[in-house]
């Protein structure tokens, strides 16, 4: 098992009032799984992943990676271990609009110390892989919608990361796009191994998953497929 | 490097914006170097004329006006220098006459008068010139005769040349040389033979000034209070009373010089913190996202701070640029002096200094400028602002 959460609540407060966001939440991921996190708008999808992405701290509970414990880790320590270990896909792309295709898959690259020349070795590499060698030199604002979700999805796999976290990576495409972009995500799953966890409200997508967590209304529950 | 790359495009992406900061920035940047530049030189060439008399004591009429070593008008008989020269305590008195020649313009930044007259005995041109040189085929003038040397201001500004007749005031005056100098006044001045500028001022035995050199060792201050005991109607002033007389107005001039300068900085300040501010704000996805990808806090302060670093260092190249063409036209303007011949003395006018200052200064206020939007995005809470964008 590679990712356990334990009893995981976040609250956030909006002027005098507390919203709870997800309560108490345990889940268990294997590795290499394709893992999809389903509930309608305003579940709690994000703040699960980002809980889990360590881009945030619980309110109470614990999240185990591999067993270690991670509210033990300094700010500085989760940023190095998101670093090296997982991968982000957003909804939006999130690319740096300045930047060019390549760079932006360089980027995570050059936060990791590699060398530049291996940036740009590997990057050309994993362009190819999705397919936009011929948009390596393009900047986000030249490239389709589909193109610039291949691009970040390049950019989460660049420092070789066991997990990649997606949220809602197929929201802003076409039904035709969404599922390249689907089926690329689960190639990186089922060829690479990579543990692939995705946060949609797409139920089509719990269809091909091996593993669903599904918030009813009642927080998110593992849901047999 | 990447991240160099990154702020400029940032920069060039927000085109009209960055322009209007820079521009901004080089309007105040061009303003300090006009006004310190303009100022500077004012105070230049009043502590010039400190230096050509230094340890010297200035015999003048009682009750004139002496700016530094040069009075404004007054009259004394000649005969004094024979006076002061049979006193023990003095190794050589040389009379002058000084006679400053209003410009037309008269007005409140005009640096120097139009010309300036200096008559002087041929044998002591030394005194008043030091070791500047004439330039080739030039001489001194003879006692005697009806020449003169000019300043290499005058002579470009009048197109003469060695062997050029002028007129002053009738007189038809010969030019025997002219004097290569940098210094502001010399460069402006008329320098003839005293009985021959006696004659054109209508000063028959009459002289303005008398530079005394004590012999060594001796008290400048007992040696002025001596002349003034023996010869009436004269005034005689030490170095240290010359520039007792002046060191409180510069000193003024000089703090409402630093005052406009740290304004000016202040409001360049505050003009690339706000721009910086929306900047920031404005991509505070791309930052989150920095952070998200693995990118320190310490990398996006450094993007920030790069690019109002950026801002400050391009305004400053501006600002210098057009501070340095603004003080020459107006230097221009006041000495009616063709632009184009100002040109080759800009780092007179705009010293080196002065623009290294600058420079180092414009980058340090847009480093500083970073500080506030660099903090601000740090303390921001990642997952909000991912969050937001959903």
């Amino acid at each position: 098992m590679i990712i356990r959460t334990q009893k995981l609540t976040k609250t956030y407060k909006v002027g005098s009032s507390t919203i709870t966001a997800i309560k108490n939440v345990n889940l268990e991921i294997e590795n290499g799984t394709f893992v999809s996190i389903v509930g309608p708008s305003g579940s709690g999808k994000t703040t699960l992943l980002n809980l889990i992405g360590l881009l945030s701290y619980p309110t109470s509970g614990r999240i185990f990676f591999e067993g270690k414990d991670t509210s033990q880790l300094s700010e500085g320590q989760r940023r190095k271990f998101r670093l090296s270990n997982i991968g982000f896909v957003f909804q939006t792309f999130n690319l740096i609009s300045t930047l060019t295709a390549q760079e932006n898959i360089e980027l995570p690259m050059a936060f990791a110390g590699v060398k530049p020349d291996v940036q740009k070795e590997r990057a050309k590499s994993l362009l190819q892989s999705v397919g936009l060698t011929h948009r390596a030199c393009h900047r986000p604002k030249q490239l389709s919608a589909g193109e610039m979700q291949r691009v970040a999805i390049a950019r989460a796999l660049v420092n070789n990361p066991f997990l990649i976290l997606a949220d809602e990576p197929t929201g802003e495409l076409d039904i035709q796009t969404g599922s390249q972009i689907i089926s690329l995500l689960l190639d990186l799953c089922q060829a690479q191994e990579k543990t692939v966890v995705i946060a949609t409200h797409d139920e089509k997508i719990k269809k091909i998953a091996d593993t669903v967590y599904e918030n009813r209304g009642h927080g998110f529950m593992l849901t047999l497929v | 490097m990447r991240i160099t790359k990154m702020c400029l495009q940032n920069l060039r992406r927000r085109r009209a914006r960055t322009l209007l900061t820079i521009f901004g920035i080089g309007l105040a940047i061009m303003f300090i170097i006009t006004v310190g530049a303009t100022t500077s030189r004012y105070i230049t060439v009043i502590k010039e004329m400190n230096l050509f008399f230094t340890g010297d004591i200035i015999v003048v009429a009682r009750g004139v006006l002496v700016v530094q070593g040069f009075p404004i008008g007054g009259a004394i008989q000649e005969n004094i220098v024979d006076t002061l020269a049979l006193m023990g305590e003095i190794q050589a008195a040389t009379p002058m006459l000084f006679i400053p020649n209003p410009s037309e313009t008269q007005g409140t930044l005009e640096l120097m008068p139009k010309n300036i007259t200096i008559g002087i005995p041929t044998q002591s041109y030394s005194v008043l010139v030091g070791s500047a040189q004439l330039k080739p085929n030039g001489s001194w003038p003879h006692a005697n005769s009806s020449q003169a040397v000019i300043g290499a201001f005058l002579a470009s500004k009048y197109d003469l040349t060695a062997g050029s007749k002028i007129t002053l005031r009738e007189q038809d005056i010969t030019i025997a040389g002219i004097l290569e100098t940098r210094s502001a006044i010399l460069s402006q001045t008329i320098i003839m033979p005293l009985k021959l500028a006696q004659k054109i001022y209508g000063y028959n035995m009459l002289i303005n000034m008398i530079i005394v050199k004590p012999k060594i060792g001796i008290p400048s201050e007992a040696l002025a209070n001596k002349i003034e005991s023996e010869v009436d109607g004269i005034k005689a002033l030490t170095e240290t009373e010359r520039t007792d007389f002046l060191q409180p107005i510069l000193s003024e001039a000089e703090l409402w010089n630093i005052g406009l300068r740290t304004a000016l900085f202040l409001i360049s300040l505050i003009l690339i913190t706000t721009i910086s501010m929306m900047n920031t704000f404005e991509r505070r996805r791309d930052f989150a996202t920095l952070y998200a990808i693995g990118a320190s806090k310490l990398v996006v302060t450094r993007i920030v701070i790069t690019e109002t670093t950026l801002l400050g260092f391009f305004g400053g190249i501006i600002g210098t640029i057009m501070g340095a063409i603004s003080s020459i036209l107006i230097v221009s303007y006041y000495t009616s002096i063709p632009a184009i011949t100002i040109f080759p003395d800009l780092l007179i006018i705009v010293p080196p200094h002065l623009i290294t200052e600058i420079l180092t200064v414009s980058v340090l206020i847009g480093t500083l400028a970073g500080i506030i939007p660099a903090i601000t995005i740090g303390r921001a809470k990642l997952e909000e602002i991912l969050r937001h964008e959903y």
